[in-house]
């Protein structure tokens, strides 16, 4: 069976002695990294279609896990890849981990964008989506529940939303969450832990409301 | 009991996650359930926001074209060919090479112009690159004397300039610096080239022969130079104070007199800095016209006393000490080694009246050193006079203190 298949079906690698190479999405992400950093600075069209073509639906996921606005997801996905040009530019792009640099800037990207949006008012219950494809009530209900559930997370703290959203959007291990944050597996732990504690808080806060 | 509840937390997030409910989920730790249902609830609540839609095909394609013109672009502006193909995995290298080369052909353009430029004359395209050339190396010469030195040399080359200007009969602007000679006739001159010097100049009536001085006009082709302006010639440099005496002060290994006309700010002494600004004498001695004494600077070691030469105020080289000053060492029987400032204090009544001193009682009535500090001021009673004025100050015997302008 090959790798891609393995990792499309959702295994991993194992060694010899059965322990685990690397988590599967690691071993996958990083043969690309490995592969594609070697020759990011290069610059060529070739490599960073392929750069593009890996990673966008990883930031995009994760972006759209963080804020509930499609278009600006798309916008600040998008600007993640035009930053990476600029420090590949000016000499200051990843060399050792890829993703965790392009899921970096996108934290950095949207802490942007949602200061920015408190500052704006919050929409309407009219005018949050709702897919017609389902029964209008059931879709208000899910909306108003999404909506509170919304409310809760972006009143956690930055790190506090980084953290879960590694680990629900893309469901990051605690090893590739440490990595991609550069914190300790220990750390990690505290983090997710205080961040799920606060989210349960707001929750109830919100419902009895 | 921590560790265990993020171990547990995280165990149950992965049996979650594989499709296990949370009631299955935390039944493996019944003591810690009322602590991790809610959390788990929470997480399920939170994976929630993970969107079921697909990534937009659309905005993924968009993203990528853009992606990609504009990496092309950038590529295109970051200097592509010699630097950024044919040497994979030498991009360093090829920077640092690139800016060898470009350093190398910099200082071969420098240096060749430098040499062509040397035997430029004024009017020449490349003169100012001269002048500027010397301008620098003077900037770089941190030795007073050597400064002096170099300042004289390319006094003299200005000259040798206009002297072969003067042989072809051209007309150029000049400046040229040197002693200032009047004729029996009335005529000024400067090394033998004739001054035309119009009523109008503002300090005609200050010139005296003997006065080394700055002059800026033109030469005609007739071999004379109307000049526009003329002024003394003056160099700064700043050293340490080795040797006071009444009359001259030995400076970074340089004599220097003091006259009436010499202004002296702050309080003299050994081993303290100094700037200077001063001039030639056409005896080739150089006057100070502004003395700055900086405060804070006080050694407590006085410099080395110097052999005291027993010649004349006017320049007479002596051999013995001509290692150890860059100009004529002054003498004369007045004269004394005052390197120890106390010396200066008994000595200064006789000459000029202006280094006065100040002891015990008269510290205790008279004004403050404004930008002394304590410890400089017990220092100054015990060793030094008091804040000198200009030479020009009479030979009262009374102490008193005064400022120079501008002296805070």
């Amino acid at each position: 069976m090959m790798t891609d298949e393995l990792f499309s079906q959702g295994h991993e690698i194992y060694s010899k002695d059965k322990k685990p190479l690397l988590p599967r999405r690691e071993t996958r992400e990083s043969m690309i990294s490995v592969k594609l950093l070697s020759r990011v600075h290069e610059v060529d069209t070739q490599t960073l279609a392929e750069i593009h073509d890996a990673f966008y639906p990883v930031v995009y996921r994760y972006v759209r896990f963080r804020i509930d606005d499609e278009t600006a997801a798309e916008d600040i996905t998008g600007e993640v890849f035009m930053r990476l040009l600029d420090a590949l530019k000016g000499h200051r792009g990843p060399t050792q981990n890829l993703r965790g640099w392009l899921l970096g800037t996108a934290a950095h990207l949207v802490v942007d964008h949602l200061r920015q949006q408190y500052s704006r008012p919050v929409k309407s219950l009219e005018e949050l989506e709702i897919p017609v494809d389902h029964d209008p009530e059931e879709a208000a209900s899910v909306s108003w529940q999404r909506r509170q559930v919304r409310q809760a997370f972006d009143q956690l703290t930055p790190e506090q939303q980084h953290v879960l959203a590694l680990r629900f959007s893309g469901d990051y291990s605690l090893d590739e969450t440490a990595h991609l944050m550069g914190k300790t597996i220990g750390a990690i732990k505290t983090l997710q832990f205080r961040a799920l504690a606060s989210l349960r808080r707001l929750l109830d806060v919100s419902v009895q409301q | 009991m921590n560790t265990d509840l993020f171990s547990a937390l995280e165990n149950c997030l992965k049996k979650i996650r594989l499709g296990e409910a949370i009631e299955q989920a935390v039944s493996a730790y019944p003591e810690l359930e009322a602590e991790l249902r809610p959390l788990l609830e929470a997480a399920v609540t939170a994976q929630s926001l993970r969107m079921s839609t697909p990534v937009p095909q659309a905005a993924q394609t968009n993203s990528r074209e853009r992606f990609l013109r504009t990496s092309q672009t950038a590529s295109g502006r970051k200097a592509p060919g010699l630097f950024r193909r044919g040497f994979p995995g030498m991009h360093g290298l090829r920077i640092t090479y690139a800016l060898g080369i470009l350093l190398g052909v910099l200082a071969f353009g420098l240096l060749s112009t430098s040499i062509v430029s040397a035997r430029s004359l004024p009017g020449d395209q490349l003169y100012p690159f001269k002048l500027t050339v010397e301008k620098i190396r003077l900037q770089l010469t941190w030795d007073p004397s050597a400064k002096l030195a170099l300042e004289q040399q390319y006094d003299q080359e200005r000259l040798q300039e206009v002297e072969v200007l003067l042989e072809g009969h051209h007309s150029a602007e000049v400046t040229i610096w040197g002693v200032l000679e009047q004729h029996p006739d009335r005529q000024w001159k400067l090394a033998d080239i004739l001054l035309k010097l119009p009523p109008s100049l503002p300090n005609i009536s200050d010139l005296y022969p003997g006065n080394y001085v700055e002059i800026h006009g033109v030469l005609m082709p007739d071999g004379t130079i109307l000049v526009e302006q003329i002024q003394d010639r003056t160099f700064s440099f700043s050293g340490t104070i080795q040797t006071l005496r009444p009359n001259v002060w030995l400076v970074e290994k340089t004599w220097v007199y003091l006259s009436e006309r010499t202004q002296v700010t702050g309080i003299p002494g050994a081993g303290r800095e100094a700037d200077l600004t001063v001039i030639r004498r056409a005896d080739g001695s150089l006057e100070a016209l502004s003395i700055q004494v900086q405060t804070g600077t006080s050694s407590s070691t006085p410099a080395p006393a110097l052999v005291v030469p027993s010649v004349s105020p006017t320049r007479e080289p002596d051999d013995e000490s001509s290692e150890d000053s860059a100009t004529p060492e002054p003498g004369s029987d007045d004269d004394h080694d005052i390197g120890d400032p106390s010396q200066l204090i008994d000595e200064s009544e006789v000459h000029n009246g202006t280094k006065e001193p100040v002891d015990d009682d008269e510290a205790s009535t008279g004004q403050p050193e404004p930008s002394s500090t304590p410890d400089e001021t017990d220092d100054r009673d015990e060793k030094e006079p008091a804040q000198t004025t200009s030479t020009e100050q009479s030979s009262d015997s009374e102490p008193h203190e005064t400022s120079q302008p501008g002296d805070d």
